[in-house]
């Protein structure tokens, strides 16, 4: 079964280059990336690796005097056509980021914030409808609403191995929470707006070791229903968790294959450099 | 170990003996300049009370005076505002009724048990007798005062003290009362001249201040955020980079030049457009007010509403959230006690503005009822009549306390200010 739905690519980029100003931060890079796996970048500080991660949400348009040439793929779509809604775009494909980044809000809102935002655009699917010129309905559906947000935020939070934790303090403020439980709030809160993929930009680089036991735990638990594409300095947690590694250098994606080749025998000079600890 | 090491860079960094001595040089200006600066407001603020305060203690007629009655005469006592009253002729007549002496006035009919009042002034002995009745030196003008006095048994004299015709067991001479709390704070009228019982009600002022500040504010607030959402969110980096700069010029534009525009171009343009009697008005106040508070509150909400971190607006934009619901759910929020900030400096603004605001209100010390109609702010007082009271006098004392009613206010402004943003729930 599982290796059936791995087979198919769910994310890809073609010749993708990126410029930031002058400067091009990615050549042409092609890559492939299937359906329910974990796949890891890793790469020296610069190399581009966190750029290419959040070409797939589209966060580097955020990012003034950018420019993107070639094609990036979720399901055989350019995410980059002109018809495209970034924020439909951005719904499917979560995103946790390398500093934990809870709202000023209670732990439950900020699970409950991706599902309060979109409330009003989803127009079909299981938690739709909010007219809210229609005053008669609207008291009937918000209740509705109310009870699925719990189920959810209490379903992603048991997702994100959270739940236990803060099922009795879900009114308190999530600042109150460590920083591992924080980062697990993070994820929490990206899995609640069910995305596909989830990409998450060094997720554990700011926790201690037991937090990011806990988050590549995670990760392991996540890849039966996400796609998940990591970006991580550590080259161990690397190859604890990724299904496929990719080695990124100065903008370019020199190596891409299973981790265990990777790891165990990179076709590349650079890459065995860099694992091996000679540069970076 | 740590300890160690950070003791020894203390140790280095003040090795030499002249740059230890610099450096205990330093630590005592910066705490002195501190401690002078803290001193000098708190000794504002204890002046400010004192003097300010001391109108309690002054008499409610004017100084070096006193009020008469003839002693068949059943008034004790008479509150500044009926003395007002009485010498305006808005006061005509007394009665008793039950026991209680009841003032009336003009419109109603005399009847058997009302007397009619003879408000009598110094002035009026001299209509009365010629100059050579009192003598040479005006030795007999007690004298002749107290025979008038006892003539009439309806006469309220009010007459300086060196004249009271203290002998005269046909005279009753009225205490004089000090001016109350409630005389200051529940009184309509501000005749802070008036003879011979100078009025200090301050609600007219306190009135006109609120008005004029809350209109502003209301007018202030909404395109001040609308504007420092627009810069901080919505505008180019060019725009942004050309606007920001001209607000807080604007800033710094001198209040009286703000007060000049007001009364040159906003007055006329009010009173033709809305066509009202005159264009001076708590409306113009407030537009003026608006518009001198803007640059504050943009540039302050703007600056909080930039000092979102990015990790806030990415971690929203990558939940699907639209840039608006961002801006709304996310960003404002976080600025939120800066925003307070704004809010607090453009009200205090507002409170606080003199120039431009007496220049354009028209200064009527009336209690206002409607926006396009002349009001009088307690900073516009205090500026206006301050040259004109003689120091240490009832009125100059009342100014003071205007002052602090001022001091107060804002001070609630901003401890309610702190309040909130400590309350906001994260």
């Amino acid at each position: 079964m599982k290796e059936d739905s791995s087979k198919s690519v769910q994310l890809s980029a073609k010749q993708v280059n990126f410029y930031y100003g002058d400067f091009h931060a990615l050549k042409n890079i092609n890559m492939e990336i299937e359906a329910n796996t974990v796949t890891a970048f890793i790469g020296p500080s610069g190399c581009g690796k966190s750029t290419f991660l959040r070409l797939f949400n589209r966060m580097n348009d955020l990012i003034d005097n950018t420019r993107l040439t070639g094609e990036c793929l979720i399901d055989n779509g350019n995410i980059y056509n002109k018809s495209v809604d970034v924020d439909d775009l951005r719904k499917k494909v979560g995103m946790v980021f390398q500093k934990p980044n809870p709202f000023p809000k209670s732990i439950f809102e900020n699970v409950a914030y991706g599902l309060r935002v979109n409330k009003l655009k989803m127009e079909s699917g299981e938690w739709r409808i909010q007219d809210k010129k229609k005053h008669s309905q609207f008291s009937i559906f918000n209740s509705q609403f109310e009870s699925f947000v719990a189920q959810r935020v209490e379903e992603s939070l048991q997702a994100a191995a959270l739940w236990d934790e803060v099922k009795d303090k879900l009114k308190k403020s999530a600042f109150e929470l460590s920083g591992g439980q924080q980062q697990r709030l993070c994820i929490a809160r990206a899995l609640a707006v069910s995305p596909s993929i989830l990409l998450m930009d060094e997720p554990a680089s700011a926790l201690d070791p037991i937090s990011t036991s806990k988050i590549e735990e995670l990760i392991h638990s996540l890849k039966k229903d996400y796609t998940i594409v990591i970006v991580t300095h550590n080259m161990q947690q690397a190859a604890r968790v990724s299904d496929k590694t990719g080695f990124f250098m100065l903008g370019e994606l020199i190596e891409y294959d299973d981790t265990k080749k990777i790891f165990l025998k990179p076709a590349k000079e650079q890459t065995q450099n860099y694992i091996t600890g000679r540069f970076g | 170990m740590i300890k160690q090491i950070k003791n020894n860079q203390r140790k280095h960094s003040f090795s030499s003996p002249l740059g230890r001595l610099g450096g205990a040089f330093v630590k005592f200006l910066l705490t002195a300049s501190g401690s002078i600066t803290s001193l000098a407001i708190l000794l504002i603020v204890i002046f400010l009370f004192k003097e300010g305060l001391g109108l309690f203690n002054s008499p409610s007629v004017e100084k070096g005076y006193a009020l008469c009655v003839n002693a068949s005469n059943p008034i004790e006592e008479l509150t500044p505002q009926q003395i007002k009253q009485i010498f305006d002729g808005e006061i005509s007549e007394w009665r008793i009724e039950n026991g209680e002496l009841k003032m009336e006035d003009n419109s109603q009919f005399s009847t058997l048990h009302s007397q009619l009042i003879y408000p009598f002034r110094f002035d009026d002995v001299f209509s009365i007798y010629s100059d050579e009745e009192f003598g040479e030196d005006y030795e007999l003008l007690p004298q002749k005062l107290g025979e008038v006095i006892a003539q009439y048994s309806n006469i309220i004299a009010f007459l300086p003290e060196q004249y009271l015709p203290r002998e005269n067991k046909a005279v009753k001479i009225l205490p004089v009362k000090n001016i109350r709390l409630a005389d200051f704070f529940g009184g309509k009228e501000w005749l802070p001249t008036a003879s011979p019982s100078p009025q200090f009600g301050v609600l007219p002022l306190i009135m006109g201040t609120m008005w004029v500040s809350f209109f502003a504010i209301l007018i202030a607030l909404p395109l001040g955020l609308g504007v420092a959402i627009y810069l901080s969110e919505l505008a180019g980096t060019r725009t942004r980079n050309f606007l920001k700069p001209v607000i807080e010029l604007l800033a710094g534009i001198p209040s009286v030049v703000y007060g000049f525009f007001g009364l040159v171009v906003l007055v006329p343009l009010i009173q033709k457009t809305l066509n009202l009697p005159v264009g001076e008005t708590a409306f113009a106040g407030s537009l003026i007010l608006a518009i001198m508070a803007l640059p504050t509150i943009i540039t302050i909400a703007e600056d909080a509403m930039r000092g979102t971190p990015r990790a806030m607006r990415e971690a929203s934009l990558a939940l699907g959230a639209t840039h608006w619901q961002t801006i709304y759910k996310v960003i404002v929020p976080y600025a939120s006690s800066g925003i307070m900030a704004a809010v607090v400096l453009g009200i205090g603004r507002a409170i606080g503005e003199t120039m431009a605001v007496l220049m354009v209100t028209g200064n009527a010390a009336v209690m206002p009822n409607s926006l396009f109609q002349s009001v009088r702010t307690i900073p516009a007082t205090i500026a206006a009549e301050l040259g004109e009271s003689p120091a240490g006098g009832a009125h100059y004392q009342s100014l003071f306390l205007l002052g602090c009613i001022l001091f107060v206010i804002t001070m609630i402004i901003s401890a309610t200010a702190e309040f909130i943003s400590k309350k906001k729930v994260p």
